[in-house]
């Protein structure tokens, strides 16, 4: 157990886990600004197919008035979480609302998994102590230091984006195996996506003459992902892998049409240094000039 | 910090890794985690396929594609359209298996009653299943302007009268 203390429980400051908190609930009120969930409380129940976590929190389909209700609270508490206002009563609500209406299309015939790491992350922050930087009430106390209680969300949430990639690349290989990479699968998906009219240009087609390409970019997104999760312990892994995960779900939204925007989003979670112990305005990791300018500047203010 | 901070680490990290690993051995989905699955099946047919819906228009009987988001449809997901194709697989309506059971019947009627809701497109008599096919064993003649399926086999008709 202790060895795993410096990844679960580095010590961070509370600015930065508070940082990421703004970026993550501001980001995510852009991103559902203009999406309206109102629309499934008239959909007919003929359709309902609810997921498992709602079948066990015997959770239902609100009327539309109460969904436009629901969601409007919950665009709220995310600006609110962004802001740090309020913070704990906020992200509760965040998170309860948010599984709750993020869930709710997945229950009606088939769950996809466009934004299951974002309920995720809104239930870490949930539990977390990540209003006490960088936040409006964090101005009301003291400042407070750098602790393992600051750093456990970043590393659980980072967990949980890592695993999703992990999950994918056993899925293929456990159901296909290195048929993943040697069959013509992937020509497949490309021609198809424009065959079946999913995407406009044929790029995906001309990619799909050249069966060689298309088993480097298998064998390529299967790598990425399978050795995802080493950028949990190894920080300097994140320069390759993060920009090849980028670039992979750049790919599939360009070629298939599907644009897991959320996980694209979510990478601003390997953003900033690896380590998080000094505040977010620590101009440590700049380059000499700059340091000793600030050194200069301070020396001379106290002369 | 604390013991309780300690635990609630401790406790998000085992029930992650839980959840993940039951759903990556299983297979399983139990959204927020999974198995992220999707496309992981190889084929091993060298052709590739999909369902296709038409409807029958009711007065000139003249068939059309019910696959175009774009342009009609079914008003499923609140804020936009879908092709019906993907509404009706999600539900196994073209599951033979299902084909008496009062279920299918429900969401047929349903389904035509959400389509009749739209205007501007005509009323239709008929829903038509069909799979479309290409062979990629000549994946030198993928050519964008051979956009047109190799093969394409009707499945089923299932008319309005019968759903009603």
């Amino acid at each position: 157990m202790n060895k795993l203390n410096p990844f679960l429980f580095p010590n961070t400051s509370p600015e930065w886990l508070g940082l990421y908190r703004t970026l993550f609930f501001g980001t995510f009120f852009l991103f559902y600004f203009g999406a309206d969930f109102s629309g499934w409380g008239e959909v007919s129940p003929v359709f309902w197919r609810p997921l498992p976590l709602f079948t066990f929190f015997h959770l239902g389909i609100a009327s539309a008035q109460t969904l436009a209700a629901l969601q409007l609270i919950w665009k709220l508490s995310l600006v609110a979480s962004a802001f740090g206002w309020h913070s704990r009563p906020s992200m509760a609500v965040a998170a309860l609302l948010g599984t709750y209406l993020l869930g709710l299309p997945h229950c009606f015939g088939g769950a996809n998994h466009v934004d299951n790491l974002v309920v995720l992350t809104l239930l870490v922050f949930a539990f977390s102590d990540a209003g006490d930087g960088f936040s409006l009430d964090s101005q009301k106390g003291g400042p407070r230091q750098p602790s393992g209680s600051y750093g456990w969300p970043l590393f659980v949430i980072r967990f949980a984006i890592a695993a999703t990639y992990f999950a994918a690349a056993v899925a293929k290989l456990k159901n296909s195996g290195a048929a993943w990479v040697t069959s013509d699968y992937l020509r497949g998906l490309l021609a198809g996506s424009y065959f079946f009219g999913e995407v406009d240009t044929p790029l995906g087609l001309k990619l799909a003459r050249y069966p060689m390409l298309c088993h480097l970019g298998a064998a390529a997104t299967v790598a990425t992902e399978l050795l995802f999760p080493l950028v949990l312990f190894f920080p300097r892994s994140r320069l390759v892998l993060v920009p090849c995960v980028i670039f992979l779900h750049a790919a599939i939204w360009f070629l298939f049409d599907m644009s897991f925007a959320q996980n694209l989003i979510l990478c601003l979670f390997w953003i900033g240094p690896s380590r998080l112990d000094k505040p977010v305005g620590h101009f440590h990791h700049l380059p000499y000039v700059w340091r000793r300018m600030e050194r200069d500047g301070n020396r001379n203010s106290s002369l | 910090m604390t013991t309780v901070t300690r635990a609630k680490g401790l406790f998000f990290l085992a029930g992650f890794a839980l959840f993940f690993s039951w759903d990556i051995v299983t297979g399983g989905e139990h959204w927020p985690f999974g198995s992220f699955s999707m496309f992981s099946r190889v084929k091993a047919t060298p052709e590739i396929s999909r369902y296709e819906v038409t409807g029958v228009a009711d007065s000139s009987g003249r068939e059309f594609s019910l696959d175009e988001p774009r342009s009609l449809s079914f008003d499923f997901e609140g804020r936009g359209y879908v092709p019906a194709r993907r509404v009706l697989s999600r539900f196994s309506v073209f599951d033979r298996g299902a084909e008496s059971g009062p279920n299918r019947r429900l969401l047929l009627a349903e389904f035509y009653r959400h389509y009749d809701r739209r205007k501007g497109i005509p009323r239709i008599k008929a829903l038509r299943l069909y799979l479309v096919s290409w062979d990629l064993t000549q994946w030198r003649r993928l050519d964008p302007r051979l956009r047109a399926p190799a093969k394409r086999t009707r499945l089923l008709e299932m008319a309005r009268a019968d759903f009603e």
